[in-house]
């Protein structure tokens, strides 16, 4: 009798163990659902055109930040520039008088 | 076997089963926790595969444009500056003309003398257009000179600026010697020597 009993709790106790086998199973495909899942929407082309986009409109900032300082550059050029412009034109003028013809 | 034995037998059987369904449940999340982080890795780099050539189009396009639009500002800049140059050159030049400055003076007997010169081999008659406040001058200079031309030479008017455009009777052989004609044929030369005047602490145009 104490034998069966004994058996009976080892059956038992081998069916807690399948049930965790089962149990393992299912995480582990669920992981694997999982896994593609992720494969599938990280390379989807929606998301692809979006980090795109949002990749764009980040270099369209930096280039405007570069066509200002070309703007700044030109203000600079001109406000050191005008200075001379008398001196530049003084020139023209005695190169075509003083020209050799 | 007493019943106090059999049940630490069956207390042992249910200890060993827990700890193996433990196990075989740690296991598993380990497996699954390793599969999923796999599969992140693996799509973070196929999204970076498929983003870094995409990635440097757009930022060679965007900011190539950028560039050459800022580069095309500094030469509009820089030619709006030449030009005013020349266009200040051209009303100190105007005033010469107007005042009959020495330096004028002076030009426009050097365009008569080449004049001349060029055509002193010319049977033909010579006309000079020159502006109507520069004909006492030009006569007064013909008559001081003596040259075989000086006989067969015409004045007419035109309006120009400055210098003289002398001309073969029969249109054959024409000479222009005028301040503008002079402007224009000097100017891209003329552009650099500008352009190092007005640019010279940045560099060349």
């Amino acid at each position: 009798m104490n034998f069966t009993s004994l058996l009976i709790e080892e059956k038992k106790a081998s069916l807690h163990i399948q049930e965790a086998r089962k149990k393992a199973q299912e995480l582990i495909e669920k992981a694997r659902a999982e896994a593609e899942k992720i494969l599938k929407s990280m390379t989807s082309e929606e998301k692809v055109r979006k980090l795109l986009e949002e990749y764009e409109e980040e270099v369209r900032r930096e280039a405007e930040k570069i066509l200002e300082e070309y703007k700044q550059r030109a203000e600079d050029l001109k406000s050191k520039a005008v200075k001379r412009i008398e001196e530049a034109a003084e020139l023209i003028r005695r190169e075509v008088l003083g020209c050799e013809l | 076997m007493s019943s106090d034995q059999i049940q630490a037998l069956k207390e042992e059987i249910w200890r060993r089963a827990r700890e193996k369904a433990h196990e075989i449940l740690r296991d598993a999340e380990a497996e699954a926790k390793r599969i999923i982080d796999g599969a992140k890795k693996r799509a973070e780099e196929a999204l970076k595969d498929r983003l870094e050539p995409e990635k440097l189009i757009i930022r060679r396009r965007v900011l190539g444009r950028a560039v050459s639009e800022g580069r095309r500002l500094l030469i509009l800049s820089k030619n709006e500056l030449i030009e005013k140059a020349f266009q200040k050159a051209i009303e100190k030049l105007e005033e010469d003309a107007n005042s009959k400055s020495e330096a004028y003076r002076n030009f426009l007997i050097k365009v008569l003398d080449r004049t001349l010169s060029l055509f002193s081999d010319s049977d033909e008659d010579l006309i000079i257009y020159a502006n109507r406040s520069d004909m006492p001058f030009l006569k007064e200079r013909i008559k001081q000179i003596s040259n075989p031309l000086a006989s067969r030479i015409r004045f007419e008017e035109a309006e120009i600026m400055g210098g003289i455009i002398a001309s073969e009777a029969d249109g054959r052989r024409v000479y222009y010697g005028t301040i503008e004609g002079l402007i224009e044929a000097l100017k891209p030369t003329l552009r650099e020597k500008v352009a190092a005047i007005l640019f010279r602490e940045v560099g060349k145009i």
